[in-house]
């Protein structure tokens, strides 16, 4: 509290860009903690068969991510998240506007599709393998229908939370549907809609990794559970960090359209 | 983990008008009546395919596993797993999450390290857990403490963020000691918004453990599923299927009217 105080003075002080201490103190924390993982994996405080010094890691990515295997692993991965994260947009939104569009069925339904947040679809998976081989299709599928449930359940909230007068505007100025759906319905609602979609694009990323981490034949999450599998430890951490690379910057961008969404909307 | 079958809108005896009540009752039968649907689907769909086990053999063959006790064991590694998990990963998320929100300058360092955190598929983290803990149950609740912590993490901060501004002067003015104020004041205010992160903490331990048993186990529902899959026994897959879609289901439902209620009242 005493800190948040200070930082409360020095900013009425400064009225600099929000809050600059905190970006600073926050890459202090993150080398940091990068410096004490090199320490203590040189010094051997922390087993190297477990972690890697990080400048070893950023060694073995700088030979890595020249390699052709390495385009088709990352080609592969993205093109399967964005695959995913497509129909979990088509096929989310429509059913989020048809769950606002008819309350009973959102009433009834709801609960099922609140426990898609829960439910195990990646149990299908070695079936999905046995119908469609080992391909991308079954990591397709269950990354979509990890991604739907987010943007379904937004859709519909942020529909339902759009003003009456809104509607009263469309009706008085006797707008069509399409005029109403995409000049009314959509601009008033996509600053809500928003984070369910982000939400949606980071479990397609998730979904994605994760079950390509289980079973693939190609990718960057396959890559790091094979070079597990093979103890190749070095490796397998090279591509923890492209996981963990990949996955901040798509947070990151998500981020950085969301706020120039919802600043249009104030 | 609470698994019991408690129906989610139960009528509420004292409350609402008989209106209200027979609404809520018809919902539970269109409920029921969804559940009833989606397996007269799964029967279709199994006369089709091979690959896919009729609903009645499904369960038979579950019903057998239980008969012969041979499932208690997968049972319990599972939901033991997700429970330590989850409760580490509350023990550690919600004190987290309140000092986050509570503070601003916490709010700017850190904010952005637990959404990129969250966007990073936690899984691939797993190999290195198993080195730690060894293949076993530790392992796999390590996973869901793990992804289940950074969910939770944001939902408190965002419930924290949320609190009426009268509510802080209402506690000085009655000068009460910084515990009351956190037990009399905050968490019956965040109430609601705990409830969302203790819901989807549990879906994500849940899921989390799954996927790693599917990766290694000594004992678990995953593991059983997938080994019932390698023996062929398609049954006994969708039987497991069934029970964890089952335990999703109870567990999220149960949440779910808790938070409904906690909403209503707030």
């Amino acid at each position: 509290m005493t800190v948040a105080e200070k930082t409360r003075r020095v900013r009425s002080t400064q009225r600099n860009p929000p809050l600059p201490r905190a970006t600073a103190v926050r890459w202090v924390i993150l080398a940091g903690l990068i410096i004490a993982l090199e320490l203590t994996t040189r010094t051997g405080l922390i087993n190297p068969t477990l972690v890697v010094p990080p400048s070893e890691i950023l060694a073995r990515l700088v030979s890595i991510i020249p390699t052709e295997q390495f385009g088709l692993d990352a080609a592969r991965t993205l093109t399967t998240i964005v695959i995913a994260f497509g129909i979990g947009l088509v096929l989310g939104v429509p059913l989020g506007v048809f769950l606002w569009r008819i309350p009973a069925a959102g009433r009834i339904l709801e609960p099922f599709i609140v426990t898609g947040y829960a439910m195990p679809t990646l149990l299908f998976y070695p079936v999905l393998l046995a119908a469609m081989g080992l391909n991308a299709g079954p990591i397709i599928l269950i990354a979509a229908s990890m991604s739907l449930i987010p943007i379904a359940l937004t859709t519909m909230v942020a529909l339902n939370a759009i003003k009456p007068i809104l509607h009263k505007l469309a009706n008085s100025v006797s707008a069509s549907p399409a005029q109403y759906y995409l000049k009314v319905l959509f601009p008033a609602a996509t600053p809500l809609i928003f984070p369910g979609v982000k939400l949606g694009f980071i479990y397609a990323v998730i979904g994605t990794v994760a079950m390509e981490f289980i079973l693939a034949a190609q990718g960057i999450g396959f890559r790091a559970g094979l070079y597990y599998r093979e103890l190749n430890t070095s490796d397998m951490w090279a591509y923890i960090a492209v996981v963990i690379i990949l996955s901040v910057l798509v947070n990151s961008g998500l981020t950085w359209l969301e706020k120039r969404i919802r600043r249009d909307m104030l | 983990m609470s698994t019991d079958l408690t129906s989610p809108s139960t009528p509420q005896i004292t409350a609402h008008a008989g209106a209200t009540r027979s609404r809520k009752l018809k919902d539970n039968l269109w409920r029921a009546a969804v559940l009833v649907a989606l397996v007269l689907i799964w029967a279709l769909l199994s006369s089709m395919s091979d690959l896919i086990a009729s609903p009645t053999a499904s369960v038979t063959a579950l019903g057998k596993r239980f008969a012969d006790g041979s499932i208690y064991r997968h049972l319990d590694a599972t939901l033991q797993a997700v429970a330590i998990g989850f409760l580490i990963a509350a023990t550690i998320g919600f004190p987290l999450g309140y000092a986050i929100g509570r503070s601003k300058f916490l709010g700017a360092v850190f904010d952005p390290i637990v959404a990129g955190a969250f966007a990073i598929p936690r899984v691939v983290f797993f190999p290195i857990l198993l080195q730690i803990f060894g293949v076993g149950v530790g392992a796999q609740a390590a996973m869901a403490a793990l992804a289940a912590v950074f969910p939770i993490i944001v939902s408190t901060t965002a419930g924290v963020r949320a609190i009426n501004a009268l509510l802080p002067k209402l506690a000085r003015s009655l000068s009460l000691s910084p515990l009351q104020t956190v037990f009399k004041i905050y968490i019956p205010a965040m109430a609601p918004s705990l409830m969302v992160g203790i819901r989807i903490g549990f879906s994500i331990a849940f899921i989390n453990v799954i996927i790693a048993e599917f990766f290694a186990a000594r004992a678990g529902l995953g593991l059983l599923a997938l080994r019932a899959y390698g023996m062929l026994d398609l049954p006994t897959m969708y039987g497991i299927i069934v029970l964890l879609a089952a335990i999703a289901l109870a567990g999220n439902l149960a949440l779910w009217a808790v938070e409904r209620r906690l909403g209503e009242k707030a």
